[in-house]
This record gives C-alpha cells, structure tokens and sequence, in this order.
C-alpha cells in the first residue's frame, strides 16, 4: 500500500515541493548568516582593501556598459510608447515625467541589478563554486583565513557602494533615451521634456532608487557568494555550472520580490 | 615527543563507514605514511586533523595550533602570484598582519621559503603557467611560511613525472630535517613510501590492517602488506577498481 503511494504522481510531487522548499531555506539561511559575518568582518574593518576595489571595479566598471545599454533601451521604449499617443492627447507636459517616474523608481534599479547579476554575479558565483572545487577554499581554511572574510565580505560591500552609483548613472542614461526618443518620434522638445522631469521627480525617488540599489547590491553578492560556495568538490565542473545559473535565476527573482516589497513599503 | 594523537576515530559519509576506530600517534621529527588502495579513508584522516571534517567519534589532540598543509592537486590560489600565494596567511592573518607590516620583509620571506624547496625567481609567475611538480613545491612553500611544526602531504607525487617526485620527496625530508615537523604523507607510491617515512600506516575498509617500517613493509609476511608491495589483485585487499 506505502509502495504504491510512493509511486503515485501526487506523492512524488508532494515531495518535490517539500525538498525544494526546505532547499529556498536552506539557502536564505546560509545567505543570513553568511551576511552576519561580512558584517561582523566589516564592523570589525578586517577586509581585504585589494579585493575589496578589485569587486568594486567589478560591479561597477565591468557591469557599467550592459546596465546603461539596458536602461537606456528602456527609457527609450518607455517613451516611444508614450510620447507620440500622450501629444495626441495633449499630455506632453507629462512624457518626461512618466519617463523619469518609471526609470528611477523601477526600471534603473531593476534592469541595472539585472546587468550587474549577469556580468558580476554569474562570474562571481563560478568563481566561489571554482575555488571551491579545486580546494582553494580549503587549502583556505587550513591556513586559518576565513573564506566569508576573504571571498563574502568584500564583495557584499563592494555591492552596497558600488551599485548606487551605477543605478544614477543608468537612471540618468534611460531619462536621457527617454528624451531623444520623444524628441524623434513625437518632437517633444528637450526643454519641455527636462521640466517634466523636474516636475514629476521628487529627492524621495530618487533616495530610494539609490536605496534599492544598496539593497540589491548586497543581496546579488549574497545570494552569488552564497551558491558558489555551496558546491560540492565532487560535483566537479557540471556543479560549477549549475551553481552559475542558480545564482542568476535566483537573484533575478530575489531582486524582483525585494523592489516589490521596497516600493510597497517605502512609497505606500 | 607526541605532535598528534588520533584516538578511535570513526567517520561514516552517507552511511558509508570511511573511519572505523583509527588511532595513532606522531612524533615530533617523525614522517609516517599512510597508504591504502584509493577510497580507503586515507584523505579523510588528513582532513580530520586539518580539522576541514569532524569526526563522529574519538578524540584528536594536536599540540600544535599551526598546521601546513599540501594538497593533492596543490590548491593554489590560481587568481594570485606565486609571491602572493605564498605570502597569503602572512597578508591576510590578522596576526601576522602586524609583523609583516613591510612588503620588503615578506618578499624575504617568500624568497627564504621558495629556496628552502629549491625554487627561486618565480614570484611574480602565476600558477598556471609552472609545472605540476613546481605547483607541488610552491604549495610546499606556502605550507611551511608560517613554520608549521605539522606538516600533511595529500598525495604530493601523485600525477608527477619519475624526477619531479624524487624532487618533492627530497623536498619533504629537508623539510622534516630542517623544521623538526611531525609530517604526516598520504600515498600509494612505493617509492614515496620508502624515500619519505619513518613509519608506515596501512588502511583498509576504514581500518588500520598493517603497520610497521617502511624496510618491514618489504620484508613482512603480513597479506595485507604483500598484496600492497606487489601490487596485486590476489590477497585480502578488494579494490574499488576491481
């Protein structure tokens, strides 16, 4: 009787369900306390100042060109949308600020994270997995060096300083797309598209853009960080890779549940 | 004098007993090898008194805080230098930090360790472009910077040409002679055996079935060891290889 209900489909996805969910734990708990200790490694300012810049050129040189390309696209398609359809009905005055509105609040923070995750955090998360795999996390660990304060803390603090920049940067690229684009196609003139802007934006917007920013940077890292160093040594190679994309597929949906509940929150 | 002491240790990883009730001791100025077929727990002692696993049971009493290490595949840090690869717990150990305030002084001591395993001139190297057998000697170096007075070689020769392991076994023996270390040497190389160790510890199945000198390992009656010197399918030993 127990084996047949083994065998039966409801069993077996009942049981998926309950090993994966206790795997999503499992992770945000190693996250968590992963996170305490950077902490308490950068409160303590025992961190590695060479890592620390070399991520923060990471996350930020590396990252900048595909994230100011994603947003300015954005920006861009935002205002191809809009502007032509806003003058037919005489709400030009309002194209720049929806731009801005949009970019800075949502689209800068998340497409900009979403730069930084494929180009930082992917390279991140086989990096960790690859020491991991060939012992030099434990050759690490035998010469007493913790792996969270060498390989964790700088990263997670490199992404709390670095992306804020990297978000105003690409929220000023996607407003300025936003601009040529309405000037193109709906000539929308830059002068009356720039006072929209300044209208429609307020500091508070752009605060928590940079907020969010911060916020996404320590949880790429984190979760990055987090994945790679979870690989198995006898997994080799293969669980390099998956730990890759894990590390991409679950701070894409990470950083899309946080700004969702950051922008419940801090603009409700 | 006792530099380890390993009392009843058992290991299991998912139920498989790797560790069933290993004790032994090593002194101070003394090498033991510990042999075995492959999958006989061999690595997993090392790691136990490196304290990279826990064991479920029994006690390790190591005198010594300081613990160098050599890994099978060498385990440099392939992102960093040979100069900062060596120097890596001087850099980052808090310390150690303090005293190696000056650059200049950890060069020296970079320098001195790479010599004491006869290589020089390749600081600024990274790891990828030395051989497998200079990778061993500079993991040898890193082992050693902070004067370890206990020494574990996983496999040192393994992979290595015939010259580059007579290299690193005269390499593990100036160590001993010059540090005074208790040096533990995982292998299944006759040749390491007999140039490196002092004494020689057999596993099998998780347990210790054979141990004596490495001239007893040859001259012995023992199956266990006969099968291992000789190196055949016929005895008490069943191979994971069949």
């Amino acid at each position: 009787m127990i084996d047949i209900l083994k065998e039966s489909y409801t069993y077996r996805a009942i049981r998926k369900i309950v090993y994966q969910s206790l795997e999503v734990i499992g992770i945000y708990g190693e996250m968590a306390i992963n996170f305490f200790y950077a902490l308490k490694y950068i409160v303590k300012c025992n961190l590695n100042l060479r890592i620390t810049l070399e991520q923060l050129a990471k996350f930020g040189i590396d990252s900048l060109p595909l994230s100011l390309s994603m947003v300015t696209v954005s920006g861009m398609i935002i205002a191809l949308q809009l502007a032509l359809e806003m003058m037919k009905q005489g709400a030009g005055n309002y194209v720049g600020a929806l731009v801005a509105v949009s970019i800075v609040r949502e689209l800068g923070p998340i497409m900009g994270s979403f730069a930084v995750i494929a180009m930082a955090g992917s390279s991140m998360a086989a990096e960790v997995g690859t020491m991991k795999v060939t012992e030099q996390v434990d050759a690490m660990k035998v010469l007493k060096v913790d792996p969270i304060c060498y390989m964790v803390a700088p990263r997670v603090i490199a992404g709390f300083i670095i992306m804020p920049f990297v978000i105003i940067l690409a929220n000023v690229t996607g407003i300025i797309g936003g601009m040529v684009v309405s000037n193109m196609v709906a000539e929308l003139s830059p002068l009356s598209y720039i006072d929209s802007v300044w209208r429609g934006l307020s500091v508070r917007d752009v605060y928590i853009s940079l907020l969010k920013g911060s916020v996404f940077g320590i949880i790429i890292s984190l979760i990055c960080t987090t994945l790679g160093y979870r690989v198995k040594r006898k997994g080799g190679a293969r669980e390099v890779g998956k730990a890759t994309t894990k590390a991409v597929v679950w701070s894409f949906i990470t950083v899309v549940i946080v700004d969702y509940a950051m922008s419940y929150v801090l603009w409700d | 004098m006792e530099a380890i002491k390993l009392e009843n240790i058992h290991k299991s990883f998912d139920d498989k007993k790797v560790l069933n009730d290993v004790s032994f001791t090593v002194d101070y100025g003394e090498t033991i090898a510990i042999v075995g077929f492959s999958g006989s727990g061999k690595s997993t002692v090392l790691k136990i008194i490196s304290g990279l696993i826990k064991q479920e049971s029994g006690t390790v009493s190591i005198k010594d805080k300081e613990i160098g290490m050599v890994f099978q595949y060498s385990a440099l840090f392939d992102s960093l230098s040979i100069l900062e690869n060596v120097a890596f717990p001087l850099r980052e150990r808090k310390e150690f930090k303090k005293e190696y305030k000056d650059e200049e002084k950890v060069k020296e001591i970079v320098k001195e360790k790479l010599k004491m395993v006869g290589l020089s001139g390749i600081e600024d190297n990274y790891p990828n472009e030395l051989s497998g057998g200079m990778q061993k000697r500079v993991s040898f170096a890193r082992a050693i910077v902070t004067n370890p007075k206990i020494i574990l070689y996983d496999e040192p020769t393994a992979g290595l040409d015939p010259i580059s392991s007579t290299v690193v076994e005269d390499d593990i023996v100036e160590l001993k002679n010059e540090l005074q270390a208790a040096s533990i040497v995982v292998t299944h190389q006759m040749s390491t055996i007999q140039r490196t160790a002092d004494r020689v510890i057999m596993l099998y199945d998780g347990g210790i079935v054979w141990q004596g000198t490495p001239r007893e390992m040859i001259e012995t009656d023992d199956p266990y060891a006969r099968q291992f010197v000789n190196a055949t399918r016929e005895g008490p030993m069943l191979t994971a290889a069949g």
